[in-house]
This record gives structure tokens, C-alpha cells and sequence, in this order.
């Protein structure tokens, strides 16, 4: 009879742990979906920021917009024969 | 407390008893109360129990899947999830369009306390009229647009406000970064992503991103939790890589763009096609098009008339004849047409040269572009030859390209009568496009072999050399392998090449094309352009086909500029055009060589008299491309010019002391192949000898 009372206190005894164990692992996961959908927003923001700084620099290396500066800065095309190419151990 | 009560009870029985008679009074008195309150109370436990099994099996096998489903719902969203539309690229990688996440701001106009406040305080943040904000936000509708992608700093106003019943929303944006640059070729998207025009409508399918029900677990806020596997890479559309160079691109539209205001024309296009590939290097055409702002723009502006406007060639038709009666074995290139003095009145029609011509070879004729002695040639030739190699170098076909394209006007040989003939032989009565013509050229080039031409590049990366983009079913922009078809041989093709050479480099045409230290090849075309009533009216469309170098030619461009006021020769107009674009094409890729010292062409051609020709070709050889020695050690420049010597050591930083006079250097210090080092004076001793 003792034994049997025993089994039955360690059972409900296991029972209460694993079921605030569960909780406990449930609210872990629900901080963590949340921690994880925060930080997933930040690398979509960043990505969607590094895409608009990506068009913009593409923007201002534009053949045009270097030629307006080019041009501003009182640079013109070099004439044939005054093109000089550097080798691969060039500067 | 049992205890203490029992002999009270034991009493009352007794009395009862005593009553009634003793039988029941003693049978009760028997009973054990407690014992049957505690089975009363176990009992009721039970039946609570069971009620409450009863109750969990109702709920969990009876209502299960209603409740189930209602918990769902709560707890769980399925959203249509459009990808991002994938990015355009040149052949360098370089982004002609992409999409970025844009926000939008839309309005609850029902769920808005106070509408006048919150009308203030947009139509301040997003620059709107106070009137069209108010009315938006009184609407009695559930839901309305603000105003759609909208800049950071805007959204970022809105989203600080905190204003009830306004939200942001993410959408994608389509940005041409390079604005007006191969505008039409790329084409644009509508409000919804899709491609409506250029390359963003032909290449839909592989740019859309695929639309896909996500399912979305949120909490009691309706805030979605992050859901492993939920990245949108999957739903992403595929990036295009095009055959486009950027930069050949501007030099294209900047050359034609001066051309077309300096000769006040109505509009002008070009083609760059890398001849060993078949790469389409540049698409211009202007006036130009933004596709940032299509909607500021009419059709006409944004049709991309080099592949979808068929007009008359004119002159540089010319070449396909000639190189079609020399396969033929109809003519050579010393054979002589009487050229009727610049007049000739056949059964059926008049026509006229530019200039007076009595006797000319076919060399000659394609070099002044006489209308008359190609006439006779393609009598000589006959409708059914010269069609048969007109419907083999692609013309009345589309070209494959995949962008929208005509087909151009190439009718049947049986509806040809003799006066089509005549004029189809100087490109009049066909109507070609641009890519057309760049593809018979290329043919031309490709030493008589069909090339294709391209305008994607696989991302496979697959073979170059005779690749066929083909359209359905296989799908727009797939590869397939086309086995090479030989339409002239060698040597017609080099015949014909040699005639486009004379053109430039002799007293052609052509001779505004010329470029120092280079052999370019082309043909110029004037073509008359019919007006509404459908006769030849004044308008022209000049036009120049040039290939450069002519010897092993390494770019093809085509240049045309139509209804020039100022004057209407292909000559004058469109041959600057690629004289130009050639130059900084050469250049961009090192391979423009210095220009050739005539002084020295002089003396060798006195020296080796007999071979001028040979000589100026070994001259230009030898000043092909020069490129500055940037060794990791000093290097020798005792005995080079002082200009030179100044270069080497300048690409590597350092600038030398210069001693004495005179342009060449006689010594150096440091000695030739020693380090550089950052600390050191390093002198050239310079003297007039050499």
C-alpha cells in the first residue's frame, strides 16, 4: 500500500513538472518567435535600406553624372594618343 | 464530534423505538452514518467526475474539430505574399533595375477619432493638400489609399504620429537607377509589378516573383511570429543579366543624342553588337525615356522603334546585293554597269544618283552608292536569288531577340513585279529594322556565316558562338544551340568587306568615319521616306553601318537618324555619329592605338615603293595598343624619350629629378632593377643626343 501511494506522489509530483516545464518551454518560445520576428523586421529594414544606398550609388556612378562632374571639374575625354593604360602591376 | 453526538441519537432512537414498536428502531440503529456519508460524498465526486469526462469528451470528440478550427483562426493568418521582383542587370553586373521595399499609407476611415487633427497632421507629413486628406479620411469606406510608396523620411513622419486608423504597408518599387539610359529597351512595370513595355514585359516570367499563401502564427495582438523557413528567397523572381555594356551605352546615346539636336531630327537609334559574340553592346534611342516616370511620357516616346519600327533602309541595303550576286557568280567586282550619267528612265520607273556616272565596277558602285548600276545588278541577279538571300540572312523574320519586334515588310517573290525589283536592289519597297540590318551585317562580318544576335546571357553561361534566343515554346530568352549556316563564302564576304573599307577609306561615302591608326569599313544610306499618301516625300532617314576594324572587325554599329532637317546624308549625319561611338568604344577597351604619324607613313612608303597599302597596315600594327610597363622594379629608361621615362616612373608614384637638357635620358639613378623604395631621389640625366 505504501509503495503504491509512493508511484502515485511521483507521479503527480513528474506530472506537475513536466506540465511547468512545458509552460515554461512555451513562454521561452513565444519570447524567442517574438525576439526572432523583431530582429527578422531589423534585417529587412537594413537589406531595404542597403538596396536604396545600393540605387543611389548606382545613380551617382552613372556614366551622366560622372560626365556633369567630369565636366564641372574642367575634365574632358583624352584624344587619341593620349590614353596611357596601366599593367597589372599599375597603381 | 461523532462520538459525541452518537448517545443523543442511541436516546432518540430508544424513544423512537420505544414508540413505534423496537423492530426499525433497532435495524437503524445498525447503520454506520458516517460510513455512508463518506460513500454519499465519494459518490457525488464520481458522478462529477464522469460529468466532467463526459464534458472533455464532448468537447474534445464531439466538437473537436469546430473548436480546432475556431482556435485556428484565432491564432493562426494565411496572407498572399507577393516575392520581389528580380533585378536587370548589364553584362557587367551592373543593376539597370530593381525593386526596393517602398511603404505605403492607407487609412481606416471608420476607426479615425478625430479627423480634423489627423488630416492636419498627414497632410504635414506627407506634403498632400489638406483638402484631399480631409476627404479621404471622411469617406465612409473601410479602407483607403493615402498615398503609395512614399519616401523613408515620409513613412517615418507617419509612423512616429501615431494616429488611429492610419497604417503603413510595404510595397515593392521598381527603380532604374541609370534613369533615361536604354529606357525603352528596359521598358516598365504598372502599379502591380508587372512588365508592361521593353525588356520588363518580355521577360516577365522569369522577373515576377511568384505570388504564395503563407501561413502566419500571431498572438492575441495580432502581432506574427517569426515562423522558421519564412524567408521570401524562395518566392523571389530571377535576376536577367543583359549583353548591355553601360558604358558603350552612354557613348552611344551621347553621340546620337548631339547628332539628333545638331541636325534637328525627329529621332535617332543606335546599335553596338560585338561581332565575335553577337552581343549586343548598346540599344540607344532618342529622345530618351525615363522609366522612373513612364507615365509623364506618350507611347511614342517609349516604343522601342529599333526593334519594333520596320522603315526602308536605303543605300546600306546595298551590300546584300552585291554580296548576293558575287555568291551567285553574276557579277565580280571589276564588272562594269554603265551607270546611265546619273539618269535612267526604265519601262517602269525613273531613278537618279546624286552624282553623274558613266562606267563603274561593283566595287565603285557600292562605293558612291550608285542607285543605277545596283539596279542592273539586281536585274542580273533576278527576284527569285536576291529574295532567297534576303529570307536567309533573317530579313521578313524576326530576329529572335525577345523583345517585341516586327517583322518588317519582305513579300513574296511572286508579288515582287520588276520595279520592285529595281528599287529593292537600293533598299527601297523592303522594310527592315534596326536588328535586322545589325544582324545581316554581323552575318557579313562573321566571314558569310549566319550569327545571331544576343541580348541575354544565360546564367548558365552558356556557349556565346552561335546561340539562338528562342521564343516559344522553349520560353523567351532560352538558349539553343544552332548549328552554324554559311550564306556567303570567305571569300564573297571579304569581297564585300573590301568594298565597305573603300567606302570609308577611300573616296566613298562614308569618309566622315574615318579614324586615325584604325581600317573601318561601312556603308552610308539616305533613304527617301514615304509620307501619309503613301508616295516618297521629303522626309530622309540617314542612316551608317559601320564595322571596326574592317580587317578582323571587332564592333559593328549601326547608326540611323530619322527626318534630319539640316542636312539629310547618312554620310554627313549618322557616319560622325559612329565615328564617335567607335572612338570611345576602342578606347574604353584599350584598343584604340595612337594616331599614325603621317611623316612616317611617308618615308616608309618612299622606302618600300610598290606595297603602300602593306606598309600602312604593318605601321598600324605595329602602333597597336601601348601599355605602360609598371614592373615591381625600377625599370631602364636610358635612351627613351623623357616624356615616356616620366610616364614609368609617374605610374608608380614617383616623380624624378630631371638633370640637364634635352629629350632623351642618357642615364638614371637609381640603376635599372633595383627596388623602389619611398625615400629615395630618383634623377634622370638628359642630353639633346640620343
Amino acid at each position: 500500500m505504501g509503495g503504491w501511494l509512493l508511484a502515485i506522489i511521483l507521479s503527480v509530483l513528474s506530472s506537475l513538472v513536466i506540465g511547468l516545464s512545458l509552460v515554461w518551454l512555451n513562454i521561452e518560445r513565444m519570447d524567442m518567435a517574438y525576439n526572432l520576428r523583431r530582429m527578422q523586421g531589423e534585417l529587412e529594414d537594413r537589406q531595404s535600406l542597403k538596396a536604396k544606398l545600393e540605387v543611389e550609388r548606382d545613380r551617382l556612378l552613372s556614366p551622366y553624372e560622372l560626365g556633369r562632374k567630369a565636366v564641372a571639374l574642367g575634365m574632358r575625354d583624352a584624344r587619341q594618343g593620349q590614353i596611357r593604360r596601366l599593367g597589372d602591376g599599375g597603381l | 464530534m461523532l462520538r459525541a453526538k452518537t448517545p443523543r441519537k442511541t436516546r432518540n432512537t430508544r424513544q423512537k423505538t420505544s414508540r413505534m414498536g423496537g423492530g426499525l428502531s433497532s435495524r437503524l440503529g445498525n447503520v454506520d452514518w458516517g460510513r455512508l456519508r463518506i460513500k454519499a460524498v465519494a459518490g457525488l465526486f464520481g458522478v462529477i467526475w464522469c460529468l466532467l469526462w463526459m464534458r472533455a469528451w464532448h468537447v474534445q470528440v464531439i466538437e473537436g474539430d469546430r473548436l480546432a478550427g475556431m482556435a485556428r483562426r484565432q491564432h493562426v493568418a494565411a496572407e498572399l505574399v507577393t516575392g520581389q521582383r528580380g533585378s536587370i542587370l548589364d553584362r557587367n553586373g551592373q543593376v539597370l533595375a530593381r525593386s526596393v521595399e517602398m511603404r505605403s499609407v492607407y487609412v481606416h476611415p471608420l476607426e479615425v477619432q478625430d479627423v480634423d487633427n489627423t488630416a492636419a497632421v498627414l497632410s504635414r507629413c506627407l506634403d498632400l493638400p489638406l483638402p484631399q486628406v480631409r476627404a479621404a479620411l471622411s469617406e465612409r469606406r473601410r479602407f483607403a489609399w493615402l498615398a503609395r510608396k512614399v519616401d523613408d523620411r515620409k513613412a517615418n513622419l507617419v509612423r512616429e504620429a501615431k494616429l488611429s486608423g492610419v497604417g503603413l504597408t510595404t510595397e515593392y518599387e521598381r527603380i532604374y537607377p541609370f534613369r533615361q539610359m536604354a529606357g525603352q529597351l528596359l521598358g516598365f512595370v504598372g502599379l502591380d509589378d508587372k512588365g508592361l513595355e521593353g525588356v520588363e514585359r518580355a521577360m516577365d516570367d522569369s522577373l515576377a516573383g511568384t505570388s504564395t499563401r503563407m501561413v502566419m502564427e500571431r498572438d492575441a495582438a495580432g502581432r506574427r511570429f517569426y515562423l522558421p523557413g519564412s524567408s521570401d528567397n524562395d518566392i523571389r523572381g530571377g535576376d536577367v543579366r543583359l549583353t548591355i555594356d553601360m558604358q558603350v551605352q552612354f557613348f552611344a546615346e551621347e553621340a546620337l543624342a548631339d547628332a539628333v539636336d545638331t541636325y534637328e531630327a525627329k529621332w535617332g537609334g543606335a546599335l553596338v553588337v560585338d561581332v565575335q559574340s553577337g552581343d549586343i553592346l548598346a540599344w540607344a534611342q532618342y529622345p530618351f525615356f525615363n522609366p522612373n516616370a513612364y507615365k509623364e511620357y506618350t507611347p511614342a516616346r517609349w516604343r522601342n522603334r529599333l526593334a519594333s519600327d520596320a522603315l526602308e533602309p536605303g543605300s546600306t541595303f546595298k551590300p546584300f546585293l552585291v554580296a548576293a550576286g558575287l555568291q551567285e557568280g553574276v557579277i565580280t567586282p571589276d564588272t562594269l554597269f554603265y551607270c546611265e550619267k546619273g539618269k535612267w528612265k526604265t519601262r517602269t520607273i525613273n531613278i537618279r544618283d546624286t552624282h553623274s556616272y558613266d562606267w563603274l565596277p561593283v566595287n565603285k558602285i557600292m562605293r558612291y552608292s550608285s542607285n543605277i548600276g545596283c539596279a542592273k545588278i539586281g536585274l542580273e541577279l533576278g527576284t527569285r536569288r536576291y529574295h532567297d538571300y534576303l529570307v536567309k540572312l533573317g530579313f521578313g523574320e524576326r530576329t529572335g531577340v525577345p523583345v517585341a519586334e516586327s517583322k518588317g515588310i519582305l513579300r513574296k517573290p511572286r508579288d515582287w513585279s520588276e520595279a520592285d525589283l529595281i528599287t529593292a536592289s537600293f533598299g527601297q519597297s523592303v522594310s527592315v529594322t534596326a536588328l535586322q540590318m545589325a544582324q545581316g551585317y554581323l552575318t557579313l562580318a562573321n566571314d558569310g556565316v549566319l550569327k545571331k544576335l544576343r541580348l541575354f546571357i544565360p546564367e548558365s553561361g552558356a556557349q556565346q558562338q552561335d546561340v539562338v534566343p528562342s521564343p516559344s515554346p522553349v520560353g523567351p530568352g532560352v538558349a539553343v544551340a544552332a548549328e552554324p549556316r554559311r550564306i556567303f563564302s570567305h571569300k564573297v564576304a571579304r569581297q564585300v568587306m573590301d568594298m565597305l573599307r573603300d567606302v570609308v577609306e577611300e573616296d566613298g561615302t562614308g569618309t566622315r568615319a574615318r579614324i586615325a591608326g584604325i581600317t573601318i569599313g561601312g556603308k552610308t544610306g539616305t533613304a527617301q521616306k514615304a509620307d501619309s499618301s503613301g508616295s516618297y516625300g521629303k522626309g530622309r532617314l540617314a542612316s551608317f553601318v559601320g564595322l571596326v576594324p574592317i580587317d578582323r572587325p571587332r564592333y559593328l554599329i549601326f547608326v540611323m537618324v530619322d527626318e534630319p532637317t539640316r542636312s539629310p546624308y547618312g554620310g554627313v549625319v549618322a557616319a560622325p555619329v559612329f565615328k564617335h561611338v567607335a572612338l570611345r568604344t576602342m578606347a574604353y577597351h584599350g584598343l584604340l592605338p595612337e594616331p599614325v604619324d603621317t611623316d612616317d607613313l611617308k618615308v616608309a612608303e618612299v622606302q618600300k615603293k610598290g606595297a603602300p597599302q602593306d606598309i600602312r597596315q604593318e605601321v598600324r600594327r605595329e602602333i597597336s595598343e601601348r601599355v605602360i610597363e609598371t614592373a615591381d622594379n625600377v625599370p631602364d629608361v636610358v635612351g627613351k624619350p623623357v616624356r615616356r621615362a616620366v610616364e614609368m616612373f609617374a605610374t608608380k608614384g614617383r616623380v624624378p629629378v630631371l638633370k640637364g637638357t634635352g629629350q632623351t635620358v642618357v642615364k638614371q639613378s637609381p640603376e635599372p632593377g633595383a627596388a623602389w623604395q619611398d625615400d629615395k631621389e630618383y634623377i634622370l640625366w638628359l642630353s639633346e643626343r640620343s
